[in-house]
């Protein structure tokens, strides 16, 4: 163990490798510092950059952009009112209210060290929990992957449909339909593709999610008419120490929230950091919770650790069990896919070394986050002056380029223009676009992994397959319970 | 009848106020009865052409392997939610609302909006832009002692297309969508062809 993590220590430190990852955090500050292009769709789009790179290279590009873009959400929140991405929201609320007061370089310094202690949260519990996680992982068998994989576009379903999860459990089950099209996993037999020699293969959930998050957003935004921001100015941006120290529980408590909303699939950073600027306004002390609203250091701190830490908290069902824990975690997923890297129970054993990489990468993406946060408030505050008309634009050729690049094959480039309009027109129609991604990923686990159970339990009763395996019992009953609560609880609010 | 549409944020934010969670889609659009019906409707027709799909593949040797086992079962569940959608919209806003049909109206307010104009005529310009790109094949190279300076089949369509797209939404003058629209579009092809040796469409 210890010389693997010496092994990859001595790949990560490599000045090559610290540059890429600089340049991942930086690419991903700007990203999400721009108004209306998400934490997804940076990692969506930049997978297609990744795929030049070497294994190594490519997953500290990755995880660069990820920790960056979370971040870069906070500056336009802070600076011109506008969140650069969904989750900074209550960042913006607490933050332009501090900023108009000349406040808003120790609201953005707050901000910034907020997300440095929300990412070591996150690291932390991602270090201690994984082998835990993994060990029971390796007792899971075809029926309760199949269960895990089902669970998985459920809950994803669930939480990122509002009140409406029959929503998100449509769109989930629409990726499951994606998900077959090819030759099936046992028998090799076509399915769903129409004497199509090329949907044989599949469809690939790259170009998928370029086009779900990446096309679909410039049909959204850019033909909306939007003035541009006015940039404030930015004065002190380091916080003093006292005023650090003060928030510590808040933070502590926002991480532990922001790690486990993490590891929930389909809940992303903006449920962890609204569910902690909530809690945190209700825990807070009667003199602070009056400033809420108008402008309070504390909710800062409460919303930028939480969707920080997230990351940590997505890795964890990520890396052990394949199953992303939200839509930007889907993009790593996928770029570590492409890269050949076996995620899920076996990680350790077929991938010797490359979950201490990915610790030694978050850790080193945090200092350097931090580092460029500091450095990158007074650039991104030029860049605001631009309209989003100019910026979508742009995007375009990234995403042909992205789609392409994978699996160089101009099929891809249809079908991210395809996935597109499609999710274009589900937005128009209020379904979520995460759980379809999702089932489109674990749509070939859950399929091969049940007709296997199926094979295994066919000499028995139909109903032991139930109650023969505790693990599986207790996730039939989790399924069973996150349907019933759709249904009938969150359903009917 | 056109809907009044909230932000992005503007749903974020009252969600906050009340306290409730609306997930990661949940600023998205709200939507109409009608538009939820038309919904169920669809998802329960893609349900049942699974089904039917699903029930032509072989059996092979066993039905519990049967390739088509999980897309018939995910194609009876989609048209189960589709009636769970149905019935909520209906108990929500009431059959009427679900059923009120503008017929050629809703088509002609649709189309009245500056915005929806705006969306469709950008499917469209991508559409072709998608499509002229796919049928190019070229690869023009200028040696020099330096520098293989290259210009393919991308930059010859991307450049147009992307200035057009400026042009209209950006609305800056013909020379600086021309200059805006080369220089994004060669920086990306020098970033992705030579600095990470990525083959981009459209270059043979």
């Amino acid at each position: 163990m210890l010389e693997e993590l010496l092994a990859q220590l001595t790949i990560a430190f490599q000045p090559w490798m610290i540059w890429v990852c600089l340049m991942g955090v930086t690419l991903g500050i700007i990203w999400g510092a721009l108004p209306g292009l998400s934490t997804t769709m940076a990692m969506a789009l930049l997978i297609g950059l990744s795929t030049g790179m070497t294994q190594h290279v490519s997953v500290m590009f990755m995880l660069g952009v990820y920790t960056g873009s979370v971040f870069g959400g906070a500056i336009s929140a802070v600076l011109i009112n506008i969140p650069g991405t969904p989750d900074a929201v209550p960042t913006m609320i607490e933050g332009n209210q501090l900023a108009r007061r000349g406040e808003g370089g120790l609201a953005l310094g707050t901000a910034i060290m907020g997300s440095f202690i929300g990412n070591w949260i996150g690291i932390i519990f991602l270090i201690a929990f994984i082998p835990a996680i993994l060990f029971l992982a390796l007792q899971f068998r075809s029926w309760e992957m199949f269960l895990l994989s089902m669970w998985g576009i459920a809950i994803c379903g669930s939480m990122s449909a509002g009140d409406m999860p029959i929503k998100g459990w449509i769109s989930g089950w629409i990726g499951l339909l994606i998900s077959f099209v090819g030759l099936d996993a046992i028998h090799a037999l076509p399915r769903f593709t129409f004497g199509a020699r090329t949907l044989e293969d599949g469809i690939s959930y790259i170009p998928l999610l370029i086009g779900l998050f990446g096309l679909t957003e410039i049909l959204k935004v850019l033909p909306q008419k939007s003035p541009p921001g006015i940039p404030s100015e930015v004065g002190r941006i380091i916080p003093p120490m006292k005023k650090i120290i003060a928030h510590s529980k808040a933070a502590i408590r926002s991480g532990i929230i922001g790690t486990i909303i993490g590891a929930i699939p389909g809940a992303g950073a903006n449920v962890a950091s609204f569910l902690s600027y909530d809690i945190g306004r209700r825990r807070a002390s009667e003199e602070e919770r009056q400033k809420w609203g108008k402008g309070s250091y504390e909710a800062i701190v409460c919303a930028e650790v939480a969707n920080n830490a997230n990351i940590g908290g997505s890795m964890l069902p990520t890396l052990t069990l394949g199953i992303p824990g939200n839509a930007a975690a889907a993009a790593i997923l996928a770029a570590l896919e492409m890269k050949n890297i076996v995620v899920g129970p076996t990680i350790q054993t077929e991938n010797p070394g490359i979950i201490y990489f990915i610790y030694i990468g978050l850790i080193i993406a945090n200092f350097l986050m931090y580092g460029m946060a500091i450095a990158l408030i007074k650039p991104c505050v030029k860049l605001f002056s631009l309209p989003r008309t100019l910026l979508m634009p742009l995007i375009l050729p990234i995403c042909i380029m992205g789609a392409f690049a994978v699996g160089l094959n101009y099929f891809d480039v249809y079908l991210m223009f395809i996935a597109g309009i499609v999710g274009y027109v589900l937005h128009r129609f209020g379904f979520p676009l995460a759980p379809m991604v999702l089932a489109v990923i674990l749509g070939p686990l859950a399929d091969e992994n049940m007709r296997r159970a199926f094979l295994v339990f066919e000499d028995k009763e139909w109903w032991t397959i139930l109650i023969d395996r505790p693990i599986g019992t207790v996730l039939v009953i989790i399924v069973i319970y996150t349907f019933y609560d759709g249904i009938f609880k969150r359903g009917k609010e | 009848m056109s809907e009044k549409r909230k932000s992005r944020i503007e749903a974020d934010i009252e969600s906050l106020k009340r306290g409730v969670f609306t997930g990661e889609e949940g600023g998205s659009e709200r939507t109409s009865p009608r538009k939820d019906f038309i919904a169920s409707i669809a998802v329960a027709a893609l349900g049942i052409l699974a089904m039917t799909l699903a029930a032509q593949l072989d059996t092979l040797d066993s039905p519990y392997t049967a390739p088509g086992l999980l897309p018939f079962i995910t194609g009876v569940s989609l048209v189960l939610m589709a009636i769970g959608l149905f019935e909520k919209t209906r108990r929500r806003y009431g059959l009427d609302a679900m059923l009120k049909s503008d017929g050629i109206q809703a088509i002609t307010d649709y189309l009245a909006a500056t915005e929806n104009r705006r969306t469709l005529l950008l499917m469209a310009v991508i559409g072709l832009y998608v499509l002229i790109l796919g049928q190019m094949d070229m690869d023009l190279r200028y040696k020099t002692s330096f520098y293989t300076f290259r210009f393919s089949g991308f930059e010859a369509i991307s450049i147009p297309f992307i200035l057009l797209i400026l042009r209209y939404f950006w609305r800056s003058t013909l020379f600086n969508c021309f200059l805006v629209s080369t220089g994004i579009v060669v920086f990306l092809a020098v970033i992705f062809r030579d600095g990470f040796q990525i083959l981009l469409p459209g270059s043979g």
